[in-house]
C-alpha cells in the first residue's frame, strides 16, 4: 500500500524512545487515530495518499507527540525508579537469600564506538547504586563509594576478587532531562569491568531478568515486578567481541537495529534457524554503503530458530569474523545481493577468551519474513 | 482559535469535561472538542495522547478496551474515575471563581 511509508514513519518517530510494551501500546492508538481520520477525508474526497497526509497534519509533528509522551513516560519513570528501587533493594537484605536480585532502569543503549576504549562501552541498562549496594552487600561483595580520575565511583571487591572501580553517573542519557537526583551504573559498564579486573570469571545467562556470575556470586539483574530485558547489554558484549576478534573499524558509525539511537527501526526480519540451545544469544551483523554498522540481538525460542533484523532482505552469510569488511556493499548498483555476519555468544565475558564467533545458519542465504 | 499557550493551559480540564458525560477514545475527543466549541478548539491531535496518559496515570482516567477499529486493534476509550470527577469538580470551581473576577474586572473598567 502505498500510504504505509508515511504512516510507519510517522508512528517510529513519535514513539521513538519508549520502552517496548509502552511504544507497542502507543502506537495502536496513534495508529488506529490517523487511519480513523484517514478514511474520514477519504470519504471526503481524497485519494488514499491525500487522506494519509490530511491525518498526519491534523495530529501535528511526530517530535512534537514523541517530546510529549516521553514526558509522561519517560522522564518521570527515572524518578520514580529511584525510589523503588530503594525499596526492592531493602528487601533484598533478607541474610537467607544466597543470590540477590536489583531492579534495573531498562533504557537501550545511548553511547558506543568501536574505538578500542572502555570510554565507547555503550551505556544501557542502568542500576541505582543505593539498591546494588545493598544487594551486593548481602552477597559478601564490599562496596565503597570512590572519587576515581573519572568522577564518582563505586569500588567493589567480590569475594576471592580484586578491586573493580566502576564509573557512577547521574545522567542517564544525553539530554537534561534525564539528570536525576540519584545516581546510577550502566549494567554494560559492570559486568565489563568486573570481567576486566576482577580476576573471577564472569558470565550472563538469560535475556529477561539476566543473571551475572562473578566467581561464585550470583546477581540477577531485573525483578519480576519490574523485568529488564538485556537487549542492550547483549549488544554490548557484540561489540565487545568485534573489538576483540575483528579487524578494527575506526571512524564507523553503529547504529542499534532497535532503540532511539538509531535513525530508524530496521523492518527487514528474519527468522534463522540455528538448532541452537535456547536462549542462547544472536546477533546480526549489516553494513551500509558508507561502512555503517547495523547490529541486532536476540535469543534462540524453543524451536531452535532467532529472528533478527537486518538492513537487508536477502542476505548471504560470510563464515569468519575477520569478514566483515565484506559486508559493506557497493554503492552500485542497489539490489544486487548483501552481506550478513551472524554471531554467537557464549556467555562467557571474559577478556582473555573469545566470547563471539561468527556462524553460519542452515541455508546459507534469508530472505526476510516481510 | 485562542492561543496554543491558552489552550494548552487548560487542557487538563478540557479533556476531564468532555469525559464527564461519557467514555470516549482519542479522536472522538479531538472531535468532541471541535464540535462542542464550533472548532474553536482546534488543536494538534497529536497533543491530546499525551495528556491523556498524564491523566491516566494521575488516576483520574481509566482506560478500557472496547470495539476493534480501523487497525484492528481494540479502540482505546478513556472514562472518569471517582477522583477524576472529584479533579473536576475543583477545576471548575477554580474555573468559575476565576471567571466571575475577570467579570467584576471588566464591570470595573
Amino acid at each position: 500500500m502505498s500510504a504505509r511509508p508515511p504512516l510507519e514513519q510517522y508512528l517510529r518517530r513519535a514513539t521513538r524512545g519508549l520502552s517496548r510494551p509502552q511504544r507497542l501500546k502507543v502506537r495502536a492508538e496513534l495508529e488506529e487515530h490517523i487511519l480513523e481520520r484517514a478514511w474520514a477525508a477519504q470519504c471526503a474526497g481524497l485519494n488514499e495518499d491525500q487522506a494519509l497526509q490530511a491525518a498526519l497534519d491534523t495530529l501535528g509533528d511526530a517530535g512534537q507527540v514523541r517530546r510529549g509522551l516521553q514526558a509522561v513516560h519517560v522522564a518521570p519513570q527515572l524518578w520514580r525508579w529511584s525510589a523503588l528501587t530503594l525499596l526492592l533493594g531493602a528487601v533484598t537484605l533478607f541474610p537467607t537469600l544466597t543470590a540477590a536480585q536489583v531492579p534495573v532502569l531498562n533504557s537501550f543503549p545511548t553511547l558506543a564506538c568501536l574505538a578500542d576504549t572502555r570510554a565507547c562501552l555503550p551505556s544501557a541498562g542502568w542500576l541505582n547504586v543505593d539498591s546494588l549496594t545493598v544487594a551486593l552487600r548481602q552477597l559478601g561483595v564490599t562496596v565503597r563509594p570512590v572519587n576515581a580520575a573519572s568522577g564518582a565511583a563505586l569500588q567493589l571487591v567480590f569475594p576471592g576478587s580484586r578491586a573493580v572501580t566502576v564509573p557512577t553517573s547521574q545522567n542517564l542519557g544525553r539530554s537534561p532531562d534525564q539528570i536525576t537526583s540519584s545516581r546510577f551504573l550502566s549494567s554494560n559498564a559492570l559486568v565489563y569491568l568486573l570481567a576486566e579486573q576482577s580476576g573471577l570469571p564472569v558470565s550472563l545467562e538469560g535475556w529477561i531478568n539476566p543473571q551475572l556470575r562473578v566467581g561464585t556470586t550470583k546477581l540477577t539483574l531485573g525483578t519480576a515486578a519490574t523485568p529488564f530485558e538485556a537487549y542492550g547489554l547483549y549488544t554490548g558484549a557484540l561489540l565487545e567481541g568485534l573489538r576483540r576478534s575483528a579487524p578494527p573499524m575506526p571512524g564507523v558509525t553503529l547504529h542499534w537495529a532497535r532503540g532511539p539511537i538509531s535513525p530508524f527501526t530496521l523492518e527487514e526480519r528474519h527468522t534463522l534457524q540455528v538448532s541452537d540451545t535456547p536462549g542462547t544469544v544472536y546477533g546480526l551483523l549489516t553494513r551500509d554503503p558508507s561502512g555503517g554498522l547495523y547490529l541486532d540481538a536476540a535469543p534462540v525460542d524453543g524451536k531452535g530458530q532467532v529472528t533478527l533484523t537486518a538492513l537487508w532482505k536477502d542476505i548471504l552469510f560470510v563464515p569468519r569474523l575477520a569478514d566483515v569488511e565484506q559486508l559493506i556493499p557497493p554503492r552500485q548498483p542497489l539490489g544486487q545481493q548483501k552481506y550478513a555476519l551472524l554471531l554467537r555468544l557464549t556467555g562467557r565475558v571474559d577478556p582473555a577468551v573469545p566470547n563471539v564467533q561468527a556462524t553460519v545458519p542452515s541455508g546459507v542465504r534469508s530472505i526476510a519474513d516481510r | 482559535m485562542p492561543p496554543r499557550e491558552q489552550l494548552h493551559g487548560h487542557l487538563d480540564l478540557i479533556l476531564l469535561t468532555l469525559l464527564e458525560p461519557e467514555p470516549l477514545y482519542g479522536l472522538r475527543i479531538a472531535q468532541e472538542a471541535q464540535r462542542l466549541t464550533d472548532g474553536y478548539f482546534d488543536f494538534k491531535e497529536g497533543s491530546l495522547y499525551p495528556a491523556l496518559h498524564r491523566l491516566e496515570r494521575a488516576g483520574f482516567l481509566q482506560a478500557e478496551d472496547r470495539e476493534v477499529g480501523r487497525n484492528g486493534r481494540p479502540r482505546k476509550y478513556y472514562c472518569l474515575t471517582p477522583s477524576g470527577r472529584t479533579e473536576l469538580t475543583a477545576r471548575q470551581r477554580e474555573w468559575a471563581a476565576f471567571r466571575q473576577a475577570m467579570a467584576r474586572l471588566e464591570g470595573q473598567a
